[in-house]
């Protein structure tokens, strides 16, 4: 079974919170996933990720992909009792809700963060001519979904004060859910921990310039030591690298810099020589005649055939070239 | 409004409603009986609900035109004094404001499983009814007709597209147009479980007191039962649950009566 995601940064195997909950629902159910952190919405038949395929199955949405591991018996959730699993629906429907509007608004709509951080970070992360498109793409498609479709003439100041009012009542509701427990449920991680720690990892460790939801959830010393029991125990690896190279971070971000920057240029310079190359060539400036090689050269010449008549064309093209 | 925060928004919020007096002249807007939609019937039928469980008077009038009249443009709207609040959301949280919710002094942990319950119907009940209404082709001509009648010729074309228009718009922002219709009827038969679980043998959901969250399920799940739909898809879903069937009847003798 192979993922396509999100590639991840800051600690984290991901940095989307759809591709982090499929993630995080892996490593609790135990299943071996394979993740392919691809970074091309083309390969995805929604344009979106995360996307699962296992044989002939691909399927798209965290939801729908944590059905289907549940179905192939990777179940976190085998000892929640009935109630429990309604109030893990009730519970993530409440997160979906509530919660997760706001982290798309800081991340897509607040205008700080959209040009001096989402944007750069996609951009990079995208192939070449999708980095120009996309981040405009999920951003407006935010807009969408937070207005609900409608066209209302609120402000986003309006619905900044409403979103995070309620992101607020949320991050203290699941606060007192959690109370002094290591997990929702007891002692070990259900779907519900899988999708509250996919979207408070993210406001957690997202380096945002402008983070008032990180600022919120600083409040709340359970939840953050929540995440970070998570990040510890289940992905451990992401951590570790981290900690490998924090030298080397700065030095490679540099070359990743150099390195597109030295890439735009050759780009560039690459794509003035074929305009001026064509305009010469189309505007009579230059012309290039190719004259068939007459038969008795053919037959006078060397077993390198090709060759000689290459050389002789570029004769030709000399000569009257002007 | 200026830089507060959303802790000073409420705070400024609690201040500005007079606390303790239900006005007496408090009226709840509807739209006519005959052509209101299963949303609509739903959503009205909880909010009376609801005002009964607070023990609140109020006057129920029918209008045609309650939709545009709303200051939210959702049925059914409630008038008190000089105020005009809009949507079931709104009233409930106007009640929560002057002091008559039955959950003012719950704990924080059923508070929070309230909440909980009521996003789950928010964004599993409403919107499969939404999509069963008005994106199900067959189903959508008669929700258009049964939605446009009530207007004259060619404002019942022109209106009740517009209104399609809008569900469908709603519906694609929150994803819901990639769902088949089996989908659908899966999320609605798992919310029903999830809420016939929830429900056990307790007569209501939280706390053994009459919330919000019966309310809500009272009215959608009434409103499924009672209904004329098309095909009973959905209505055979709710049937399973013996004990949803049994709230539905207690809260009608209970509290209708």
């Amino acid at each position: 079974m192979e993922v396509l995601s999100w590639s991840g940064d800051w600690n984290l195997p991901s940095i989307d919170i759809s591709c982090l909950e499929v993630l995080a629902y892996a490593k609790f159910a135990g299943c071996p996933l394979r993740v392919n952190q691809c970074n091309n919405p083309r390969k995805s038949p929604i344009g979106e990720f995360p996307v699962l395929q296992s044989g002939e199955d691909v399927l798209t949405t965290s939801s729908k992909i944590m059905d289907y591991l549940r179905e192939k018996n990777f179940n976190a959730d085998y000892q929640l009792t009935a109630k429990q699993g309604a109030d893990t629906l009730a519970f993530v429907s409440l997160v979906h809700s509530k919660l997760y509007p706001a982290i798309s608004f800081t991340f897509w709509m607040d205008d700080k963060n959209y040009t001096k951080f989402t944007r750069p970070w996609y951009a990079h992360r995208l192939p070449f001519p999708l980095n120009y498109f996309v981040p405009g793409r999920i951003s407006r498609q935010t807009r969408y979904q937070i207005s609900e479709g409608m066209y209302s003439e609120e402000t986003d100041d309006v619905l900044e004060n409403k979103l995070f009012k309620d992101a607020l009542e949320c991050l203290k509701l699941l606060s007192t859910m959690l109370d002094g427990k290591e997990f929702f449920f007891g002692d070990s991680p259900t779907t519900l921990d899988a999708v509250v720690f996919a979207h408070l990892a993210v406001i957690w460790k997202a380096p945002l310039p402008n983070n008032k939801l990180f600022n919120y959830l600083q409040g709340y010393d359970n939840l953050c030591m929540f995440c970070g029991r998570i990040l510890q125990r289940y992905f451990p690896q992401a951590q570790q690298e981290e900690q490998q190279q924090p030298s080397q971070s700065s030095s490679a971000q540099d070359d990743t810099v150099d390195s597109t920057e030295k890439r735009n240029k050759w780009l560039a310079l690459g794509f003035a020589g074929l305009a001026m190359t064509l305009y010469a060539l189309f505007s009579g400036l230059v012309q290039v005649e190719i004259t068939r090689v007459g038969d008795d050269d053919l037959n006078e010449s060397t077993p390198d055939m090709s060759a000689f008549t290459f050389r002789g064309q570029e004769k030709d093209g000399e000569n009257t070239t002007e | 409004m200026a830089a507060g925060g959303p802790v000073t928004e409420a705070v400024i919020a609690a201040m500005s409603t007079e606390q303790g007096v239900w006005p007496e002249n408090a009226e709840l807007y509807e739209p006519c009986k005959d052509t209101i939609l299963l949303t609509d019937a739903a959503s009205c039928r909880s909010t009376e609900a609801y005002l009964r469980f607070c023990g609140l008077a109020h006057e129920v009038k029918s209008r045609r035109n309650a939709e545009f009249m709303s200051p939210t443009g959702k049925v059914p709207f409630l008038t008190a004094d000089r105020e005009l609040i809009g949507d079931f959301q709104g009233i409930a949280s106007f009640i929560e404001a002057k002091g008559f919710s039955t959950s003012a002094n719950f704990e924080m942990k059923d508070r929070a499983e309230m909440k909980a319950y009521l996003s789950l119907i928010e964004n599993s009940l409403i919107p499969a009814e939404l999509y069963m209404l008005w994106w199900k082709k067959d189903w959508a001509v008669r929700t258009r007709q049964q939605y446009g009648c009530q207007y004259p010729v060619p404002l019942n074309l022109i209106l009740s597209y517009r209104k399609q228009w809008q569900v469908c718009q709603y519906l694609k922002a929150a994803g819901w147009h990639r769902k088949t219709e089996r989908e659908v009827i899966d999320e609605f038969r798992r919310t029903c479980q999830a809420l016939s679980e929830k429900l056990g043998n307790n007569r209501f959901f939280i706390n053994d007191r009459p919330t919000e969250v019966d309310a809500l399920v009272f009215g959608h799940l009434h409103s499924v039962l009672t209904r004329y739909l098309p095909d009973d898809s959905l209505s055979s879903v709710v049937r399973t649950h013996k004990n949803l069937e049994d709230f539905v009847m207690r809260i009608l003798t209970d509290f209708f009566q």
